[in-house]
């Protein structure tokens, strides 16, 4: 610190051009005498601090437009966040699901078509989504409060019983594969459309070694109307009285 | 306005305390930007003329057949071939002179901020030390031909251990000098240093063992490679770079930042964005939808962020251009900043589906990667070393003309570089 540099002429020429004698040398200075060299750390400015302004309200107009367009190019282009759809163009889950397993599975496109291989993936979205919370994962239901779907006759036996249960739900004490249970199934009418309808009835015959055959949205349709009149859950006596399969006319 | 005399011996202590490890890092960061530096000349010259340099080999060899034994012409050409010098190129300059030249000013920064002498400078110099070891080991390696091929992770395993084993040491110093700060606030640029210490660690560690020691399966690995690769700019080295500026930008023109709540919501809306961006590399490839839209959502919010510090950074500025004219720091660091926005407005439209058809893979995207890493970060860095270096040692730097000249050969050069990258890359595209 006590050793004097000589600063070289050109750069105290540069300092004879600062017209500010106040902003002299903020970072640098060339001066040859001690007090001034010790200056340099004298003529630091405080550490800095932070202000309090509030966020302006264009500023938040700016965020929450980022944000919308985030959102809306997120759902556009979602691709289901399914780790099968390549596709980001693909419009609708059932849509994505064709291209994906054409991606995926290349090779065999007709797999790919098949439309029970196309319920069968739906039918697992909303059963995961709507049933699983009581008849589980599993099918297997829990012990005294719901009914298994593994093997259950009301699943197997009859499509019109099957699809009637689903659309208008049941409630007081039944049997199912020899235990009584007491509970109540909402009605899922309102909910699910035929499709989706279509799609978890087949699902829940044909997953966990079920062997029942697929439901087609037609068949939900044609049932829709038939048990139209009904407005309240059934109870056992009148679901074991509906037998049979749905024909479409 | 000077500040009070106990502040000012506390400002000397606390930079006497810095001087050996942080002139450590800044002077082999210097060193690797001028090898780093020369190394993409040679590069961008080999890209035109793969022949440059081996058209010199009789001569080489005339001069060099007395001192070296036979092979030695051979040797260097094979070194300097496009495919060993690019790589070299890279991590010379982002492994050689951006990692040390942050970290110099990260270690400047803490104790500065903290307001406690440096602790363990004997364990910061190590770091140091051990880091220039990693890379000349590692340089040496890849102009032998021992890159993993992997962008971003040329280093073979050995050599990133010990990068990875000098930073830990640099992370868990800051760690330590943060627990015994002195009371008080805790000021925006600190947040930004803890965070970027913390997280290329992680990111260095996890990349290197999911890509090099149990190598993920598949396009799994593209993930991995490009989350790192893209994390690295995001996480570490824009952080770091803010944090310059957020301490500069005020400590030069003496007045508070504009806004700690703009500051707090720019920090938290980067350290949530940033860190999805790694997938816009990977458009067109073959990877799961959403990955890649989420990828691309999530690089256009980086927009909130940058706009949020941009304004921020100019609110405080206003009024205040004029200290631009003497002060060669708040130069440097002001084209840096403005630099940092346009660049990452420049990333988020690159992000785009329909414009990355276009760009990817042409030079439009080096020309992106030099206005963040050079006009955005490196040009911090330079006002930072102008402003800290004299503090260290107790003089004054020789030649104010020098510098001037160093502000505007650099200026002019990366934005002719850059817009004729761009206008080539979209001709190229």
């Amino acid at each position: 610190m006590s050793s004097e540099p000589n600063p070289p002429s050109d750069a105290a020429n540069e300092f004879q051009e600062q017209e500010n004698p106040a902003l002299r040398g903020i970072d640098y200075s060339e001066s040859t005498n001690v007090n001034q060299i010790h200056e340099s750390i004298l003529r630091e400015k405080v550490d800095p601090q932070e202000g309090e302004e509030p966020i302006s309200l264009v500023l938040i107009g700016i965020i929450g437009v980022t944000l919308l367009f985030g959102g809306i190019y997120l759902g556009r282009y979602w691709g289901a966040f399914d780790g099968m759809i390549y596709d980001e163009r693909a419009r609708s889950v059932v849509a994505g699901a064709a291209t994906g397993g054409g991606a995926g599975a290349a090779g065999a496109p007709a797999a790919a078509e098949d439309p029970v291989a196309v319920a069968l993936k739906l039918g697992k979205r909303v059963y995961t989504a709507n049933c699983a919370s009581c008849h589980q994962g599993s099918g297997q239901g829990a012990a005294g409060q719901y009914p298994p779907l593994v093997a259950s006759d009301y699943v197997l036996q009859s499509e019109r019983r099957l699809i009637a249960l689903l659309l208008h739900g049941a409630e007081g004490p039944m049997t199912v594969k020899g235990n009584v249970y007491n509970g109540a199934m909402p009605a899922w009418e309102k909910q699910l459309n035929d499709k989706q309808m279509a799609a978890v009835a087949t699902y829940i015959r044909q997953e966990w070694g079920n062997n029942g055959g697929p439901i087609t949205p037609e068949q939900v349709a044609a049932a829709r109307v038939e048990f139209a009149s009904q407005t309240k859950a059934y109870n056992e006596a009148q679901l074991l009285a509906i037998d049979g399969p749905i024909v479409v006319k | 306005m000077p500040g009070d005399a106990a502040d000012a011996l506390e400002r000397a202590q606390v930079d006497a305390s810095c001087r050996v490890p942080v002139m450590l890092f800044f002077a082999s960061a210097v060193f690797w930007l001028v090898v780093g530096t020369l190394f993409g000349l040679i590069a961008s010259y080999k890209l035109h003329n793969p022949l440059f340099i081996i058209e010199l080999s009789p001569w080489l060899s005339s001069l060099l057949e007395k001192f070296s034994p036979a092979g030695t012409v051979e040797l260097i050409n094979a070194s300097l071939t496009f495919g060993r010098i690019r790589p070299a190129h890279l991590n010379a300059v982002a492994y050689g002179w951006a990692a040390p030249v942050g970290l110099g000013v990260a270690v400047w920064l803490m104790a500065r901020l903290c307001r406690v002498p440096l602790r363990f400078p004997l364990l910061v110099s190590a770091a140091g030390v051990l880091w220039n070891i990693g890379m000349f080991v590692g340089i040496g390696v890849l102009l032998s031909g021992g890159s993993t091929s992997i962008e971003w992770l040329e280093f073979p395993p050995f050599v990133s251990f010990i990068l990875f084993l000098s930073f830990a040491l640099i992370s868990i110093w800051a760690v330590d000098m943060f627990v015994h700060r002195k009371p008080g606030h805790v000021y925006v640029s600190q947040w930004y240093i803890m965070a970027a210490l913390f997280w290329f660690p992680w990111l260095y560690g996890t990349a290197n063992m999911l890509i090099q020691l149990i190598p993920a399966q598949g396009s799994v690995q593209a993930i991995v490679n490009w989350w790192y690769g893209h994390n690295a700019l995001g996480l570490w080295f824009t952080p770091l770079g803010l944090a310059a500026a957020y301490y500069m930008i005020p400590k030069v023109i003496g007045r508070p930042v504009y806004s700690y709540y703009l500051s707090a919501f720019g920090f938290w809306a980067l350290a949530l964005f940033y860190s999805w961006n790694g997938g816009h590399h990977l458009i067109g490839g073959p990877l799961p939808a959403w990955l890649i839209t989420s990828s691309i959502v999530a690089s256009v919010m980086m927009v909130i962020p940058v706009v949020v510090t941009a304004i921020n950074h100019h609110m405080t500025m206003k009024g205040n251009f004029q200290v631009l004219r003497y002060s060669p720091t708040l130069r440097f660091v002001v084209f840096g900043a403005m630099s940092y926005t346009l660049a990452s407005l420049q990333g988020s439209s690159m992000a785009f589906r329909d414009l990355n058809t276009v760009t990817h893979f042409t030079h439009y995207t080096i020309g992106h990667s030099h206005l963040g890493l050079y006009a955005f970060y490196t040009m911090i860095m330079f006002g930072c070393i102008y402003y800290i270096v004299p503090r260290l040692l107790g003089r004054e730097w020789v030649s104010a003309r020098l510098i001037k000249i160093h502000f505007w050969t650099c200026a002019y050069g990366i934005v002719a570089m850059v817009l004729i990258l761009s206008v080539g890359g979209v001709i190229q595209g």
